[in-house]
């Protein structure tokens, strides 16, 4: 009877360890990133038509922004930004023709979870 | 670089310790079948509790998804309700809550009527994990994905098991010694459920990680949210080992008359509860972090 209770303390232990070790590990997805960005961080290129963000996971239309601004922080954007209803991951904002310069992107994401995430990223314009 | 954390944050984390703990007396309670009429005042205020918090969350739910200040934030609540996947899980959540607070509060005298309440009782608290699984990360994967319903099975596991620990050591303590027959039977049956419950969100927490991460679980030890994951890691190993001495040691003592076993049990039962609120804790910190894997 001892040796059986030590054997089971011992799977169980070791259950125990090999358990928690994964059972926690799915929560490595709560918030969603930028994957992929048009223009993207630091680039130079000539005036873009738009903006556009892919992100790791599908966003909340009616919360998530994406705007731009220029070198003295006023916005230039004056279309609203729209996620794609066919690719809810894809968040675009449409430009007019821009000067050279520098420029900001100002992006929040708020994920299907309802986790927000934001961030900024500058291109310049030649 | 120092982080200054948002007070909101630290609300949110609050409330939902608060709703899980709350959640896991009302599960625990449920299964452990024994406890008369204070198991059902268990879970009526469990359950009470429950709601009133996912009301109290709203609020603060709509300030974080717009990014205004709490005050200004309150005219986006009923756009948070229509037009998000939260406000939407919210609503099948709090309705389900309300389900079942209904279905146990509801004096039924026909054995039919009793048999129809529990099984609206029964898929309330499922609907409710649901909608939590679908406010989670899981939810990215959408609605009725293999990845948001292994979540949900996940969730009713680990409420299940942290459930009858905690609602054992507290509430229904006496019950242990109330009557002659009580240790043997009320500890056996924990001790089945909590087996059972653990081996569950094992199993649900395998493919949940197989799906998210291909087995490369590797948090990183300079973040908050990798201490805060070994923390847990090592808080949830103390409290199996604690379980394990319990039934091959304490349990086999119990069946065999020692008279000093149940007062060990209990003992061990309540360090085991002790440790079961602490990881629901930290799982409500980690549930409202930025792992460190994509900050």
């Amino acid at each position: 009877m001892k040796k059986q209770a030590g054997v089971g303390l011992r799977i169980t232990m070791k259950l125990a360890a090999f358990g928690t070790a994964i059972t926690f590990a799915g929560l490595a997805f709560a918030h969603v990133f930028p994957q992929k960005q048009e223009p993207g961080a630091g680039a130079t290129v000539a005036s873009p038509p738009a903006v556009t963000i892919k992100f790791d996971g599908p966003l909340e239309p009616a919360f998530s922004t994406l705007t731009v601004t220029d070198a003295s922080g006023k916005q230039v954007n004056t279309a609203k930004a729209s996620v794609d209803p066919q690719r809810p991951t894809v968040m675009s904002v449409a430009l007019p023709a821009l000067t050279a310069g520098r420029y900001a992107v100002h992006w929040a994401a708020v994920a299907s979870d309802g986790h927000r995430t934001h961030g900024d990223y500058q291109f310049n314009v030649k | 670089m120092p982080q200054t954390i948002d007070p909101l944050v630290v609300a949110q984390i609050a409330l939902g310790a608060i709703a899980d703990i709350a959640f896991a007396f009302a599960l625990g309670a449920t299964l452990l079948g024994f406890g008369g009429l204070t198991r059902q005042r268990v879970v009526a205020v469990a359950l009470l509790t429950w709601i009133v918090v996912q009301g109290l969350y709203l609020p603060l739910q709509a300030s974080t998804m717009s990014g205004m200040p709490l005050d200004e934030a309150l005219p986006a609540i009923p756009l948070v309700i229509t037009h998000s996947h939260f406000g939407l899980m919210w609503i099948v959540g709090v309705s389900a809550g309300l389900a079942a607070l209904v279905a146990v509060s509801v004096k039924l005298r026909a054995a039919a009527a009793r048999t129809a309440g529990a099984g609206v009782f029964a898929v309330a608290l499922i609907t409710a994990a649901f909608a939590h699984a679908g406010t989670t990360h899981a939810a990215d994967a959408g609605d009725f994905s293999t990845a948001e319903l292994v979540h949900t099975a996940h969730l009713l596991a680990t409420a299940g098991w942290a459930g009858v620990v905690v609602t054992a050591a507290w509430p229904l303590r006496r019950w242990f010694a109330i009557t002659s027959g009580g240790a043997l039977a009320y500890t056996a049956r924990l001790s089945r459920v909590a087996t059972l419950t653990f081996a569950i969100a094992i199993a649900t927490g395998f493919v949940n990680a197989y799906r998210g991460l291909g087995g490369a679980l590797s948090p990183s030890t300079t973040s908050l949210w990798g201490t805060l994951l070994i923390a847990k890691l090592i808080v949830v190993s103390g409290a199996t080992v604690i379980a394990a001495i319990n039934r091959f040691v304490y349990l086999r003592r119990i069946r065999i008359g020692d008279p000093l076993a149940l007062p060990a049990f209990v003992r061990l039962l309540t360090i085991d509860a002790a440790l079961m609120i602490v990881v629901l804790v930290v799982a409500a910190i980690l549930g409202h972090s930025i792992p460190a894997a994509t900050g």
